[in-house]
């Protein structure tokens, strides 16, 4: 797969075009899920799969994001242009149209969409639609990479001040406090100002390395409920290790709580990267971050209106789904904290 | 609770020294004359080492980067940019480390020659914040005067929250589980999710650009008439204040700002609403045969305001970041805009005076609220 300036040329012997079709094949799968029986038996997971079913808004987040990672696997099929390609000829169209042509003295004009462009293009003559459809690979990547990173900080640090508790419980408490008590964006900022703008990959690791506190909260939480009970004291009677009850027997207890932080913290990851990019401190032309064709477009917002507003949009709908899910997740894993 | 309260004011001064010197560290990094070893990164890049070239050099910064090269050495000079960062050793390099004379000439050095000691005893003694780069204005007057038009857009913001968090809130309690709880429920989560500046876009171009009702644009207090806002009957009590003058160049910024904040306090008030009225007193209030409007604002509602203090304390650093959003969208000369561009030109005293402005109301707010818990709920003591 490769693009020749204009669109994406697929070339099916490469692997990987064909990664993709699998992906996305996965992906629609797990649209089916819900339709699969059910296995007769009872677990924690399947009681909490059953119970998430029944959550309509639940449903709806789960497809939104399904439908996300869909379009971001398929966006060389779906979106016909490559993110950066040009075309002049429907920027002068436009322009003469506002200028002397039809919409010469309206304050809102209509959106030139058309077949060749489906959502018109922007004020480069970059196809909308496709930007859109790429865009959506640079919001999933910072949602999952950022939140790896905060759960493998996370994680680690919330067992072990759960754990051990004492002065280094105080620490890292302490510590949480202090990466709490920035105003987000304006840490990240301060950041990035100081090592210059860094590449989107480091972005996403930097909203990692601010967002773990959270997870390291509720692992703690956890952890502290959970360390008091009698399989671990039992663990600890037949000779288990620190770091063996750690990681064996309290971990995969605090999974739950951990997917819905998770969840949750992808939302707040989107939102960060979107932000980011529009003040500026965040993915560089020509990204196609939704943030950025927000920052980049609003000074057409009159008479353009939709070239900000439908990248604003892309990005609702995306949080929106993380958080309709987070919220439908914690209802299904922790049905006690159900109103 | 007053030794509770001593003791978290030292922790919150604790944590706002960490944070200056946090900040302190990320400002002084010398990204273009990058330590080599570990001696270096400690006493500071010797000076025949540096290049001068950095990008981030305040002096630099100045004069461009065709600026005359004995000026920028001048100014360099002149802000003590030269000195070591954290450590000077002259006292020690000169020989004589063991007779306590050096000693005292040490602490001499770290206190005026170093640049971290310098500006934190400036800023200790003096509550001198620095002067910013290029225009050489003080920081904390900038500070100040930032602070004032955050001020009125984050209370602003405040006001809108709290009348659209309470109202969706309490409507959404009262009728569980019929659509005007799911829909303000969907509504509030989509608050959370929308950005600021969707917000803040779709309501100048409605309401600036298309309807032409309301500024959308930078705040003159001169031309501009108030608006009235009358909040509801059943959010202020009966003789209370009723209404709130919004300066007619704030609503659309404090709507934008505020909708975040409202859905989270929706929903929070929402799941507190509905813990508080299936306890026993709301048995007895209606039993006593009171009407139900009574029963909820006055037995219900003001037994579910303490997560609303909450809220607004966790929503603080929340709308700091969205003023930062927010101000930039409406070209409105706060402190979040002047972070913003303080940042884009790496202008590092104004950004250290402006991180050190908002940790400290951060920490503060805290304080505050966890103090007025025991004031809401005299069960809660702190001792």
């Amino acid at each position: 797969m490769h693009d020749n300036g204009k669109i994406f040329v697929l070339s099916y012997s490469s692997p990987e075009v064909w990664l993709r079709l699998v992906a996305a094949a996965v992906l629609v799968l797990l649209m089916l899920a819900p339709l699969a029986p059910m296995p007769v038996w009872r677990s924690l997971w399947i009681d909490a799969w059953k119970r998430l079913k029944r959550n309509l808004s639940a449903m709806a987040g789960y497809y939104i994001i399904l439908g996300l990672c869909l379009v971001a696997f398929l966006a060389p099929w779906i979106g016909p242009y490559t993110p950066s390609y040009q075309d002049y000829a429907a920027v002068e169209q436009r322009s003469a149209e506002t200028l002397s042509g039809k919409y010469a003295d309206t304050v809102v004009r209509l959106p030139d969409f058309s077949g060749e462009h489906w959502l018109s293009v922007d004020n480069l003559g970059r196809d909308v639609f496709s930007r859109l459809v790429h865009g959506s690979v640079i919001s999933l990547e910072v949602a999952v990479i950022s939140q790896g990173v905060a759960v493998a900080i996370g994680t680690v640090l919330g067992l072990i001040a759960g754990y051990y508790g004492g002065w280094i419980d105080a620490l890292l408490m302490a510590a949480t406090e202090v990466i709490l008590a920035f105003p987000f964006l304006l840490l990240v900022m301060t950041i990035i100002a100081m090592f210059g703008i860094p590449t989107i990959e480091t972005i996403f690791v930097i909203i990692g390395l601010i967002g773990w506190p959270s997870i390291a909260r509720v692992v703690r939480a956890q952890v502290l409920s959970l360390k008091q009970k009698e399989f671990i004291e039992a663990a600890r009677a037949m000779g288990a290790t620190d770091a063996r009850i750690l990681f064996q027997h309290l971990s995969p207890n605090t999974m739950a709580p951990i997917i819905v932080q998770v969840s949750l913290g992808m939302a707040g990851a989107i939102l960060s990267e979107a932000g980011l990019s529009f003040l500026g401190f965040g993915a560089q032309e020509p990204t196609p971050s939704w943030g950025l064709m927000v920052a980049k477009s609003q000074g057409d917002l009159v008479p353009l209106w939709w070239l900000p507003i439908l990248p604003g949009v892309a990005i609702m709908l995306a949080v929106f789904g993380f958080n309709l899910l987070g919220d439908g997740l914690r209802d299904a894993l922790d049905p006690r904290m159900k109103t | 609770m007053l030794v509770y309260t001593l003791r978290r004011l030292l922790v919150a001064a604790g944590v706002v020294f960490a944070v200056y010197t946090l900040t302190f560290c990320l400002s002084h990094i010398e990204i273009f004359n990058p330590p080599v070893n570990w001696v270096e990164a400690l006493l500071g890049v010797p000076e025949e080492k540096r290049t001068k070239l950095g990008l981030a050099d305040p002096a630099r910064l100045m004069l461009g980067q065709h600026g005359d090269v004995n000026t920028v050495e001048r100014i360099r000079e002149e802000l003590g940019l030269d000195d070591p960062v954290f450590f000077n050793t002259r006292a020690f390099r000169s020989g004589s480390y063991l007779s306590p004379a050096s000693w005292s000439q040490f602490f001499h050095d770290q206190r005026h020659e170093t640049q971290y000691f310098r500006s934190l005893f400036n800023l200790l003694l003096n509550f001198d914040l620095g002067k910013a780069n290029r225009t050489q204005q003080p920081v904390s007057e900038m500070l100040i005067q930032g602070a004032s038009v955050t001020l009125q857009l984050a209370l602003a913001g405040i006001v809108v929250a709290v009348v659209m968090g309470l109202t969706l809130g309490i409507l959404s309690a009262v009728y569980q589980n019929t659509w005007v709880d799911r829909l303000a429920m969907i509504g509030a989560i989509l608050g959370i999710s929308v950005p600021i500046y969707l917000v803040g876009l779709v309501s100048i171009l409605l309401f600036t650009k298309y309807w032409r009702l309301l500024p959308g644009v930078g705040m003159d207090e001169s031309v501009l008439p108030w608006l009235t806002v009358h909040l509801p009957w059943f959010i202020v009590p009966p003789g209370w204040l009723l209404e709130v003058r919004l300066p007619v160049y704030l609503v659309l910024p404090a709507i934008a700002l505020g909708v975040r904040p409202g859905a989270a306090l929706a929903r929070m008030m929402r799941t507190t609403m509905l813990e508080v009225i299936r306890q026993d007193y709301i048995r007895t209030a209606r039993a006593k045969g009171l009407d139900e409007w009574t029963v909820v604002m006055k037995h219900a509602v003001r037994n579910a305001l303490i997560p609303v203090v909450t809220v607004l304390g966790l929503e603080l650093a929340g709308l700091l970041t969205g003023a930062v959003l927010t101000e930039t969208i409406f070209s409105i000369p706060g402190l979040g805009y002047q972070s913003w561009s303080a940042l884009k030109d790496m202008n590092t005293p104004l950004i250290m005076g402006t991180v050190l402005l908002v940790s400290v109301v951060y920490v503060l707010a805290n304080l505050l609220v966890d103090l007025s818990y025991a004031f809401l709920d005299p069960r809660i003591r702190y001792s």
